[in-house]
């Protein structure tokens, strides 16, 4: 433990020595103080917090991203370069101790400057939101909306099989697909349309959705409904509605009237009572507007009811953890890569990483999607190869990355939105117990191999 | 080739401490394809208690041995044991102490703190640590320079440092790649009786170097590489000795008509010329001899302090004194007995009467790193 301890003292005081690393401090410090200050969002707030808290969280963490992908690769292959790996290694060092030293090390430099990180930026937020800087009512919005953590919950879904078959086999008695189109083809395009009839409200009606609430933490505090109206228009005059909230045919739902610009996010605070004795709040939308505007809510994006969990502090720091956590699984990967490659090398990869993992959504989507090339004589054998070829190549990088990307946890954090124990306790048995920990044996297995005095 | 290479039959393979048979080493380029073979077919065993030399010009393998040696290389062929275990086993390695033929330190980290980290990777205690790293600085003559960062130091200091955290473990086995490199002669003699006083510790040492002096100093056994081959191995005095041939010396200040006289009766029985000269004082000795004198009528030079007792807890045979200069004055009649007489000396360095004169060489060399007198 003492020599872990040891190397990992020494990759700190490596990495602090260079000039990249202080060049990025430099600016880390320049974010820290310069931009809580110069921040002025949507004029409201919520608007002023929410970008405080992206901004210049999201900034500095992608400062430290960077510091921690070239101090990681320069950890180990510059001490190969400079030959001191040869000092280390004749001594009793095995080579797991020289890997976990590297990377409890940057990974203590990493929590030490995250630490003060979130700790200016959250003396920032206090600051800017202290009493007398902001009227009441803002502070109230700020309270309830932002600065707390709520569980968001989606609408319970609507089995959609039968519809969606129907629609099928209407689409195609009407000769809608040409006959080599496949069902395989076309249901995807069904279900979309069928998804988005049945969360549209259409002119002078209205829709209803039923969300299934947890054991309320604060019986006491209302929920918030969160909301973004679609509209078949391209005007940002604003639609004009009603929200029926509480069980259907009872006495004793809320109406709320509401005029809220398209695609623009809404909040509408609900009292806690009109949740049902089966734990079910009914929310419906009637349509109102002046025009025949078709309504459309996807209820996976557009539509959140957000439960109250506790308090903000706490939550702030499980984003902090969750961003450690990144920090930590970069740094593995920078050191394997600097086990394997020179500094250049390794940090190119290590940055391309990066970028896989930042567009870890994206992959997704195209990996998931099937992939149809068509039958016809005009595409070459070669082409519909490559197709296929590149198909399954983002399928194999979204089936190893898919597991370790998350979402910017900065974006709940920001939005008041809850991040549970449970996600913290999962990205940490990931990211770290299990890729971090794969990155280390592939590390370890070729250090092992590795003749580190080989002429350079 | 010298046909030197004794196989140690007599020993027990328990003393054997490195063992390397049929050592080949090949480096590659990048397409894996054979470049140069650095090692071909090297065996040697060195035992417990030995001074083994490597010697050879650059690029005749020796540091490449040694890395392979240490676990930093590996061996295309061959086999190589230290101390009966792989040289990757990081037991093994807790038993050894390296000093690489260049000093690879962080040069921000100060003298003590160099030396505190290297001990930390042998899992040592910081109170232990302490008392090491005290002992180590005094015996290096550092003790002055403990808080100077390393990146500061002369090429000769950093070397002194590097020889110290070789020894902070109390090894087994210590392996010393050039270890007089970049050293005055004052501290190349310092290095020099530190390996032999090691060595009287129960130490096995292995060296290696290109300057032919500092081998044949201290070594008791060397090989001599060439491109990769051993071409000559064996005791030190069994390989340099010329047993066909004598040399006689007479008694100083022997009347010139008695020389003569010895010189006709030689010419009348030999059927050659014999062959008569001055004896040559040894260079070191003379040059230890003026600095003596130059000590003695000046301040120290700076850098590096005088060097003080080997430190004390570099394990001991039972009862040997801690105090290895006091002990290596008491021994070194024995020492000396086993080596050809000193030629009696020339004139040109007189030193001055006025400074008792040590009467050996490790003496003189005490005296000489001892603090000047005040003025």
């Amino acid at each position: 433990m003492q020599s872990i301890l040891a190397i990992a003292l020494i990759s700190i005081r490596n990495a602090i020595r260079s000039k990249l690393v202080i060049v990025l401090l430099f600016f880390l410090l320049i974010t820290l103080a310069g931009l809580p200050l110069t921040l002025r969002g949507d004029g409201t707030a919520a608007g002023h917090v929410r970008l405080m808290l992206r901004y210049t969280l999201g900034l500095s963490t992608l400062i430290l991203s960077i510091a921690t992908v070239w101090t990681s690769c320069a950890a180990i292959s510059t001490e190969i370069r400079d030959r001191q790996i040869q000092m280390l290694m004749s001594k009793p060092v095995h080579a797991a101790q020289l890997w976990l030293g590297k990377w409890l090390g940057l990974t203590a430099m990493n929590a030490v400057l995250l630490f003060l990180c979130a700790s200016v930026t959250y003396g920032a937020l206090l600051w800017t939101t202290r009493p007398g800087q902001l009227t009441e009512e803002e502070r109230t919005e700020l309270t309830e909306e932002i600065l707390l953590a709520q569980r968001p919950l989606t609408p319970i879904s609507v089995p959609m099989q039968n519809e969606i078959r129907q629609a099928y086999l209407d689409s195609r008695q009407r000769g809608e697909w040409p006959e080599e189109v496949t069902t395989s083809q076309i249901m995807p395009i069904i279900e979309r349309r069928v998804r988005a009839r049945i969360h549209s409200v259409a002119p002078g009606s209205f829709n209803r959705w039923t969300f299934r609430t947890p054991r309320l933490t604060a019986p006491d505090r209302p929920l918030l409904l969160r909301y973004r109206i679609g509209a078949s228009t391209l005007d940002l005059e604003p639609i004009q509605g009603q929200w029926q909230i509480g069980p259907p045919g009872s006495g004793t739902r809320e109406s709320y009237p509401v005029s809220a610009t398209p695609r623009t996010w809404q909040s509408l605070l609900i009292p806690a009572d009109l949740i049902n004795s089966d734990n079910q709040l009914t929310i419906e939308f009637a349509n109102t507007h002046a025009r025949p505007v078709t309504l459309i809510f996807e209820p996976e994006d557009d539509l959140r009811l957000l439960v109250y969990q506790g308090s903000f502090l706490p939550n702030y720091a499980r984003a902090i953890l969750l961003i450690l956590l990144h920090l930590g699984f970069l740094a593995a990967i920078g050191i394997t890569a600097g086990a394997w490659f020179s500094i250049p090398v390794a940090a190119m990869f290590s940055f391309y990483m990066l970028l896989l993992l930042q567009a870890g959504r994206f992959i997704g989507q195209i990996a998931t999607r099937e992939v149809h090339v068509a039958q016809s004589p005009d595409v070459s054998w070669f082409a519909e190869t490559i197709a296929t070829g590149t198909y399954w190549i983002y399928a194999l990088v979204n089936l190893v990355i898919q597991p370790v990307y998350a979402i910017n946890p900065l974006e709940p954090v920001s939005a008041g939105e809850w991040i549970s124990w449970a996600e913290v306790g999962t990205m940490l048995v990931i990211r770290i117990f299990v890729y971090s920990g794969l990155l280390m044996l592939i590390g370890v297995w070729h250090l092992r191999r590795k003749e580190v005095a080989l002429p350079l | 080739m010298v046909s030197a290479v004794d196989t140690e039959s007599s020993s027990s393979s328990s003393d054997v401490v490195v063992s390397a048979q049929h050592l080949v080493k090949v480096f590659r380029d990048f397409w894996r394809r054979p470049k140069v073979r650095a090692v071909n077919d090297v065996s040697f065993d060195i035992r417990r208690g030995e001074v083994f030399g490597l010697l050879g010009p650059n690029g005749s393998g020796k540091s490449t041995t040694i890395k392979m040696m240490l676990g930093l290389l590996h061996a295309t062929k061959g086999q190589l044991r230290i101390m009966g275990r792989s040289p990757h086993d990081v037991h093994t390695k807790a038993r050894v102490g390296y000093l690489p033929e260049e000093s690879y330190l962080y040069p921000y980290l100060t003298s003590a703190e160099t030396l505190h980290f290297f001990g930390r990777l042998f899992d040592l205690g910081k109170a232990e640590r302490e008392r090491r790293i005290d002992q180590l600085l005094e015996m290096i003559g550092m003790q002055h320079a403990r808080h100077r960062v390393v990146g500061e130091f002369s090429k000769g200091m950093a070397r002194r440092i590097g020889l110290a955290q070789a020894l902070i473990n109390d090894p087994d086995l210590i392996v010393l790649d050039e270890p007089t490199s970049g050293l005055d002669p004052l501290g190349c003699r310092q290095v020099k009786n530190l390996i032999q006083t090691l060595a009287r510790r129960g130490k096995t040492i292995l060296l290696s170097s290109h300057l032919l002096a500092d081998v044949e100093d201290v070594c008791d056994r060397i090989a001599i590489l060439y491109n990769g081959r051993i071409r000559a191995m064996g005791p030190i005095h069994e390989l340099l000795e010329q047993r066909n041939r004598f040399r006689v010396t007479l008694p100083e200040e022997l009347p010139a008509e008695q020389l003569q006289s010895i010189l006709a009766d030689l010419r009348a029985r030999l059927a050659d010329e014999p062959e008569v000269d001055h004896p040559r004082v040894d260079l070191e000795q003379f040059f230890l001899r003026i600095i003596e004198q130059a000590r003695s009528e000046s301040q120290a030079p700076s850098g590096t302090t005088p060097a003080r007792d080997i430190a004390a807890y570099l394990s001991q045979d039972a009862g040997t004194p801690p105090s290895v200069l006091e002990q290596l004055a008491a021994n070194q009649p024995q020492e000396e007995s086993s080596r050809p007489p000193a030629p009696p000396e020339p004139e040109p360095a007189t030193p001055d009467p006025a400074v008792p004169q040590p009467r050996d060489v490790n003496e003189r060399l005490k005296h000489l790193t001892s603090p000047p007198p005040e003025e």
